[in-house]
């Protein structure tokens, strides 16, 4: 039998029609009985009627056989797929192995930009998105703190030289709250301070939060073990209990379930162990326990606190109700007390704010441009593989063209190409995870707590999944690109021409462009991370009014069980600092109050200039305690004047301002000798001192006032000590002299001052350390970029290289050529990106201390720093160009 | 079993089929002539059974197909007979064989019947 040469054979090379076929057959074997009929003597039409009655149900048995046919050939479509596939995965795994270098630099590349991705998106999903372990969490809401209080009980309540004050409500408080049950199903405050515990493994200090009866009830979690809050612990004069917080559990009680019902000493008061809360309950995020206390609230639980109670308030919305109204509601409750509102007051729209976004807060934008440096970083890593593919693609030309003329269709090699970029992208994507793994752990270890969210921010299934799934768009999209551009045009041109590309000059221009993007963006990131580090240069550089270095530190707070008189407490103080005075290695110690830089709340009682008039303007500075010596400790400068006393004269009260309280009370005097009104008496000041800060290196000093400590020394002391070395081992003298006056007091937070000064600046260390990493990879990578592009491009331009060495040119002719086509690029993408940079800066404005967002220094340094990395990413490929030889060139055709 | 109006059960039909291809290969309507013309009209197949029953072997890897072009110049679908159909051939046709000897058997014994 002849083989057919029908066009229908044509047709059905594509795709086999089973309809037809089925048709073709069951007619041919319908035509041959008509014919064998007619050839019996019958008529045609006979002939046809017979036929159809032999045949009989012909359209049942079409149908059956079509479908047995399709179903056939979809298997054989499937296995063939799967064989393809399976084709192309072990053609893809070889080409990729054979070129090694180029491999792993693309993995690398890849893996780097999502690893970096995926830590920065999981840290901003437990802080953003991740919604709060909580019971229905969008229908809680922070309201402002300032406008509500605490009922107190004022009963004990004495200032000194003045009757007891009647109990007066100037202000809405939480029991005006709670009867708003229209918009309010629930609210409850709370106020985290801190208490010597004692009971656990070791006698320490923990941060321990006050909460309102209804506060676990309202958030909707229960206790992992034990119970949450009964009515009766909320009922004057019940018996104090606390919950344990997982954390302190694990660290305290080595996580062992019998401390339930024990009794563990807080402040010396005794407080039965009722229940432990689950691990990832962490709400505030620093505590350690939980007390319910009765409202209205006694004075002693003030204990905990510097200065005041900083209470927060929380509520849970009614179903239906919505933040706008509690607000308004809010507002109504406060105008009850105070009908007109300060300037300084919140507005009513800053009133309620959802839980959520509150807790975050200030640091989004932080985190936000944390978030769209890791996307730029992304795009910079695929935007350079899609390049390097692009290239590889060119010189894989002749292979890919070979395939072609053998009978490989387009859509299969596209197939193929496509495979590798994928299996690229999956490599990328486990060992992203790697780099996820490990900078998540920087990251959560170096954010503040704020930032990394009160959920801890982890790798799990979802974020796996979402690494793999950018993994494999990005393998697609930059896979794309380059298996269609190499299988343009017609193979059989290029398997003849023997040069890859001498023809194709028009696919090259996608790749500069390309790697003019890459630069503008690490140029970008460049800018942005030189305006961060700067701001931090300013920040460090700041003068905070005292000298940090050699300063050891360390606090404690006396029980007021054992150091209830006012004179036990100077003793002990002046013994601590006696002995330290006497330890060698330490020049000058003194007791104080507070730190500088260090977060501790603490508001001032108002003062006002002797002879002033009583309803003006009054002036609220931060006043710390001091021993004399205090100043010299800690390097202050003592402008006008003498140290604070050792003792306290009842009869002629004084203190030591600084400049600007100063300049505030008696503007362009000398303030020394001066008298000014506090609280309730009249003090003279006997000491003029610098400024300091005290809040923060960034915000600008506040008027301050210190007073002798034998005045009124409190329990909450802080130690600090000038040595003459500057190592941490010191700090353990200070333990010492301790231990050696009262060996069963606590001490903590032992530390060398420069700690908390770095402490504080710990948020904008953290951005300025994670942009400068992004920005460093960027530059690697987009230099990378260059030099894979000029390296290709003098790859395929040797013949023409060649063809000019051959007429004349120097090797300085020809590495000049490189050389300017890589100058050119990178200065289109340098300037493009200084121009795109100077238009977004103002919106990081908020992030920068005293640097503008403008900087010339960063705007001409980055820039110019791109420019020699591109430099220099131009020098190996064009020394490859010039070593190009004529005669090489031309026995390698 | 044969029965009176040459319908065959589906083995012995698919055996009947690759005994037609042993000697040479051949379209659907080729078969079935083969079959009729051979056993003087007793065994007649429908054509309803006839391709399933091709599909069914075709699909068992005994017989595979081709299309190519008729001696009356038209376009057909030709069976072949494979290697392993060979074999199952063999097979099939001894089973066969043993089955109709011992059918004999029992219908020959006491009293018989034929």
């Amino acid at each position: 039998m002849r083989e057919p040469t029908s066009w229908r054979r044509q047709r059905r090379f594509f795709r086999p029609d089973v309809d037809a076929d089925v048709d073709d057959e069951l007619r041919f074997h319908v035509e041959q009985l008509i014919a064998d009929h007619v050839a019996r003597g019958q008529t045609r039409a006979g002939a046809e009627r017979l036929a159809a009655e032999r045949f009989g149900s012909y359209g049942t048995i079409r149908r059956a056989l079509r479908r047995h046919d399709a179903r056939r050939l979809r298997h054989q479509q499937r296995a063939e797929t799967m064989d393809t596939l399976l084709q192309d995965v072990r053609y893809g795994v070889r080409k990729l192995l054979q070129a090694p270098g180029f491999t792993l630099g693309i993995v690398l590349v890849l893996a780097l930009g999502l690893g970096a991705n995926t830590a920065v998106f999981t840290a901003a999903d437990a802080a953003f998105f991740r919604p709060l372990p909580f019971a229905a969490p969008e229908r809680l809401v922070r309201l402002h703190s300032s406008m509500l209080e605490l009922p107190m009980d004022m009963s004990r309540m004495r200032v000194p030289g003045r009757p007891p004050e009647a109990p007066r409500k100037s202000r809405a408080d939480l029991t005006d709250l709670l009867a708003q049950r229209d918009v309010f199903a629930a609210a409850a405050g709370h106020a985290t301070g801190a208490v010597n515990l004692v009971g656990g493994e070791e006698p320490m200090r923990v941060a321990i939060t006050y909460v309102t009866g209804g506060f676990f009830d309202l958030l909707g979690r229960r206790p992992a073990f034990g119970r949450a809050i009964a009515a009766g612990d909320t009922a004057p004069g019940a018996p104090p209990v606390a919950i344990l917080s997982d954390g302190l559990w694990q660290r305290q009680f080595g996580g062992d379930r019998r401390v339930l019902g024990r009794r563990v000493l807080l402040n010396g008061v005794a407080h039965e162990v009722v229940g432990i809360m689950p691990r990832d309950f962490r709400f505030p995020s620093t505590a350690d326990l939980w007390v319910p206390i009765a409202m209205p609230v006694d004075m002693r639980y003030f204990e905990a606190f510097r200065n005041y109670m900083p209470t927060q308030y929380v509520a849970r919305l009614v179903p239906g109700a919505t933040v706008a109204q509690a607000a308004a509601r809010l507002d109504a409750v406060r105008r009850q007390y105070t009908p007109k509102i300060d300037a300084d007051d919140p507005s009513r729209a800053e009133l309620a704010a959802p839980l959520q976004s509150s807790l975050v807060g200030a640091r989004r934008t932080a985190l936000l441009m944390l978030v769209a440096s890791a996307l730029l970083v992304l795009l910079l890593a695929c935007a350079n593989v899609t390049n390097l593919l692009l290239a590889r693609g060119a010189v894989r030309e002749r292979e890919i063209a070979l395939r072609a003329v053998l009978g490989a269709s387009r859509g299969r090699i596209v197939r193929q190409l496509l495979v590798e970029s994928l299996l690229l992208a999956a490599v990328a994507g486990v060992a992203s995870l790697l780099v996820a793994w490990v900078g998540l752990g920087a990251i959560t270890k170096v954010l503040p707590p704020a930032l990394a969210g009160i959920a801890p921010a982890r790798l799990d299934a979802r974020t796996v999944g979402f690494t793999f799934a950018v993994a494999l768009g990005t393998g697609v999209l930059f896979g794309l690109w380059p298996a269609f551009g190499a299988t343009r045009g017609s193979p059989g041109e290029a398997v003849k021409s023997g040069t890859a590309g001498a023809t194709r000059r028009h696919r090259g221009s996608a790749q500069p462009v390309i790697v003019v993007a890459e630069v503008t963006l690490a140029t970008m990131l460049l800018i942005g991370a030189g305006l961060t580090l700067q701001s931090l240069r300013a920040l460090l550089g700041t003068d905070a009014g005292f000298r940090a270095d050699r300063l050891a530190t360390a606090q404690l707070t006396l029980p007021s069980s054992r150091y209830a008189s006012l004179a036990a407490r100077t003793q002990f103080a002046d013994a601590v600092i006696a002995r330290l005075r006497a330890m060698p290695g330490v020049r000058t110690a003194a007791v104080t109050t507070a730190l500088p830089l260090a977060p501790e709340g603490g508001i001032g009682l108002g003062v006002r200039a002797e002879g002033a008039p009583e309803d003006g303007p009054m002036i609220f500075p931060r006043y710390l305690m001091a021993s004399p010596g205090y100043f010299e400790t800690m390097g202050i400068t003592i402008l006008r004047g003498a140290d604070l006393p050792a003792v306290a004269d009842s009869t002629h009260r004084v203190a030591v301002i600084n400049r600007t309280l100063g300049d505030s009370l008696w503007p362009g005097q000398d303030a020394l000798g001066k008298r000014f009104v506090f609280g309730p008496e009249v003090r003279t000041v006997i000491g003029v001192i610098a400024d300091v800060r005290l809040d923060s290196l960034n915000l600008r000093p506040r008027p301050q006032m210190y007073l002798p400590l034998a005045e009124q020394s409190q329990h909450y002391m802080t130690i600090v000590a000038r040595t003459t070395r500057d190592d941490g081992a010191v700090v353990a003298r200070l333990r010492d002299a301790v231990r050696r006056v009262d060996p069963q007091q606590p001490v903590y937070n032992a530390r060398m001052m420069r700690d908390v000064v770095d402490a504080s600046v710990s948020l904008p260390r953290t951005n300025a350390t994670l942009l400068t990493i992004f920005g460093v990879v960027a530059v690697l990578v987009a230099s990378v970029g260059v030099y894979a592009l000029l390296a290709f491009g003098v790859a395929q331009r040797t013949r023409e290289l060649a063809v000019r060495v051959a007429l004349g040119a120097r090797a300085r002719d020809l590495v000049g050529l490189t050389v300017r086509s890589g100058l050119a690029l990178a200065t289109t993408g340098v300037v493009v990106g200084t121009a795109a940079a100077y238009g977004l800066a103002r919106f990081v404005r908020a992030l920068l201390y005293e640097v503008s967002p403008h900087d010339p220094r960063v705007f001409v340094l980055a820039p110019l720093t791109l420019l020699v990395v591109a430099l220099v990413a131009t020098w190996l490929p064009a020394r490859q160009g010039a070593a190009v030889s004529p005669m090489l060139v031309m026995r390698g055709e | 079993m044969a029965r009176k109006d040459g319908e065959l059960l589906q083995g012995t039909l698919g055996l009947v089929i690759m005994k037609a291809l042993l000697h040479d290969e051949m379209h659907g309507y080729a078969i079935a002539r083969y079959l009729e013309t051979l056993t003087d009209d007793v065994l007649r197949i429908e054509e309803g059974s006839l391709y399933p029953a091709l599909r069914r072997l075709e699909d068992r890897g005994w017989v595979q197909s081709r299309w190519a072009i008729s001696d009356t110049n038209r376009r057909a679908r030709f069976y072949a007979l494979t290697r392993a159909g060979r074999q199952q051939l063999r097979s099939e046709a001894t089973t066969w064989a043993a089955f109709a000897k011992a059918v004999t058997v029992v219908l020959r014994a006491e009293p018989a019947v034929m």
